[in-house]
């Protein structure tokens, strides 16, 4: 039951937080205020598109991973880390649209899954609660 | 008692089960350097003093600034030339102080120019918060002046005119430009509209200056300025991706680098990039985008590329520098990492660089700086030394970088880089106290030695030349291995 709730509440940490909300960010020890050699934890969307008929300012990221969900993961031993690592690298390696073509000097192909990988944490959430309750049933019954 | 014994058995069977399989001399080097604001010091025997310090840590390089605003005048006259480096309004002062200082130690200057005089930043200018001094817009033909002023200056044949006596200034070589231009705190604007424009200006720059420099010397390297080791990947963002910076420079699109149109391409003789860590050296960056010490790589495929495509010049391969590494320590900043974990990640750092074929690396600092006025958090304590000058465990091991993992067929690799060419010996604890051969090594003209080792279980192991010994590793058990 543990695990399931362990399982759980990391899933539910991964869940977004709105654009902005929060700085996703691991500094190098020793320089905390230093937000120049700070690693930010890659969002959930990946680098936002400009529309060329909005202010630019407004390419943001919504993050996978809270400040506090990924130091929560990651005080949870390796096993945490790992989830982490690979949520926010999942992330960033996704499919997305891309930059529009042919605009030299414009980053592209570097967008993530967006929506849809949240529903997939979603999907093995409930698989795993599911497992889990069938598990314990049939252990019930023995 | 009885567990002890078996731990001691099972030792003793590890051991004895290690066999010495070859000792070669590697032919591939790691030059190392170090920066310290001491260098640069306005008190001669203060510079000089941490020069030789510097040089007695076994560094060959010594990264020093150029404050182009600083030497420049702030408002030139009409008849000011900025490619003379004998106009007089030219203040070469502290920099000449700061060469010969370096030459005399026996060190090798690198000169990295930074901050524009105001003279030479572009129209349009916003306040120094958004855009602090001298990183707007930095005029290229401007740069190129100042480069070929900055590189005849050191040409090792221009008359010192405040040593009399003393012959002309050194040679300096190495002449690297700008640092972390992916940040806004070093040149502005990186984004205009929603494009990505800092590149392309900083391309301009930087080949200003690399054909001033090789029209003035042609001997002379020009070092890309190294990029910080993170960026937002955000359209707008104030640091930009350092995998972005490069390949936008390099005029190449997207992760499968596909050759955009290039009508000058960039020119430089080495690339350079700090990747300073916010963890130990092992782990490599979150973002594929970032690159820190494990992800050298990200860039080299970027430069090989850019070389193959023509989109980097000269077309021949790029040596790679790390220009800035460092870890902050406890003490005496309570937020770094233990004495003993800096000089543990220095090592595996510089051995981490080393086996991607980077042969400089560039240790910030020697000595750790007093704390500012919020505290250790503003400033380094990154030093080999306290402030005190009393010396850290990362002295040794920057003297005698020492690294031994396990590979993935079991058997164990030791790396070092020996004090000086010949023969190291490579020691584990005797059981009765002190250390036992194990195995030698041959520390060839590099100074850094290979070996592999077929060896079981979980020991310590350290190298010596003569007297002089590295800090130990500890070689563990399963796949993987530390230090």
């Amino acid at each position: 039951m543990a695990k399931i709730a362990t399982l759980t509440l990391a899933i539910a940490l991964a869940m977004p937080v709105p654009a902005g909300a929060a700085v996703h960010a691991i500094v190098p020890p020793g320089n905390s205020e230093s937000d120049q050699y700070s690693q930010t934890i890659p969002g959930s969307t990946g680098p936002r598109v400009p529309d060329p008929t909005k202010d630019p300012g407004d390419a943001v990221r919504a993050g996978a991973l809270s400040e506090a969900a990924a130091r929560a993961l990651r005080q949870g031993g390796a096993n945490g880390a790992a989830l982490a690592t690979a949520v926010a690298q999942t992330t960033e390696r996704g499919a997305g649209s891309p930059a529009a073509p042919g605009a030299p000097g414009r980053p592209s192909g570097d967008s993530g899954l967006g929506d849809g990988f949240q529903l997939l944490l979603l999907a093995i959430a409930a698989a795993a609660l599911v497992y889990a309750i069938a598990r314990r049933r049939g252990l019930a019954t023995r | 008692m009885k567990r002890t014994a078996t731990v001691l058995a099972l030792a003793a069977l590890a051991l004895a089960t290690v066999a010495a399989v070859k000792a070669s001399a590697a032919t591939r080097g790691l030059q190392l350097g170090l920066a310290d604001a001491t260098f640069t010091n306005g008190n001669a025997a203060v510079r000089e003093e941490w020069l030789g310090r510097a040089r007695d840590a076994g560094a060959e390089l010594v990264l020093l600034g150029v404050d182009w605003s600083a030497i420049a005048p702030r408002a030139p006259s009409p008849g000011f030339d900025a490619a003379d480096a004998a106009d007089p309004a030219y203040d070469w002062a502290a920099l000449d102080a700061a060469v010969r200082s370096a030459v005399a130690q026996g060190l090798t200057p690198v000169l990295d120019v930074q901050v524009a005089p105001p003279w030479a930043e572009g129209p349009g200018r916003p306040s120094a918060d958004v855009a602090p001094p001298g990183t707007w817009k930095p005029s290229a033909r401007a740069l190129g002046e100042f480069a070929a002023a900055l590189a005849s200056r050191y040409d090792g044949a221009f008359p010192d005119s405040g040593d009399s006596g003393a012959g002309p200034l050194p040679q300096v070589r190495w002449f690297q430009i700008w640092a972390e231009q992916n940040l806004s705190q070093h040149l502005n604007p990186l984004w205009e509209n929603g494009r990505l424009v800092a590149p392309a200006h900083y391309r301009q720059m930087l080949n200003a200056a690399y054909a001033a420099i090789h029209g003035v010397n042609s001997g002379a390297r020009v070092l890309v300025g190294g990029l910080a080791p993170y960026g937002d990947a955000v359209i707008g963002g104030a640091r930009v991706p350092p995998v972005w910076f490069w390949r936008s420079l390099l005029c190449l699109r997207g992760a499968r680098l596909r050759p955009l149109p290039c009508p000058d391409p960039a020119r430089f003789d080495v690339a350079a990039h700090n990747p300073i860590d916010v963890w130990g050296p092992r782990r490599g960056a979150l973002s594929p985008l970032d690159v820190s010490v494990p992800d050298i790589g990200r860039l080299r495929a970027i430069v090989r590329r850019a070389v193959a495509t023509h989109r980097a010049l000269p077309a021949s391969p790029k040596p790679f520098w790390a220009t800035e590494l460092w870890w902050d320590s406890s003490p005496p900043d309570p937020r770094g990492v233990p004495v003993h974990r800096q000089a543990r990640f220095l090592g595996e750092a510089l051995y981490e660089l080393w086996r991607q074929r980077v042969s400089v690396a560039i240790w910030w600092f020697l000595r750790d700086q007093a704390p500012g006025s919020e505290g250790f958090a503003a400033t380094q304590q990154s030093g080999l030394l306290f402030r005190d000058g009393a010396a850290k465990p990362a002295y040794a091991e920057f003297r005698f970088p020492f690294v031994a993992r396990r590979e993935a067929d079991g058997r164990a690799l030791l790396w070092g880089r020996a004090p000086a060419t010949g023969p190291v010996a490579l020691e584990r604890p005797r059981r009765s106290g002190g250390w036992a051969p194990l195995t030698h090594a041959v520390a060839g003209a590099s100074r850094v030695f290979v070996v592999r080792i077929a060896a079981a279980g979980h020991f310590q192991i350290r190298a010596r030349q003569g007297g002089e010994a590295s800090l130990p590793a500890s070689l563990a058990a399963g796949k993987g291995g530390s230090q």
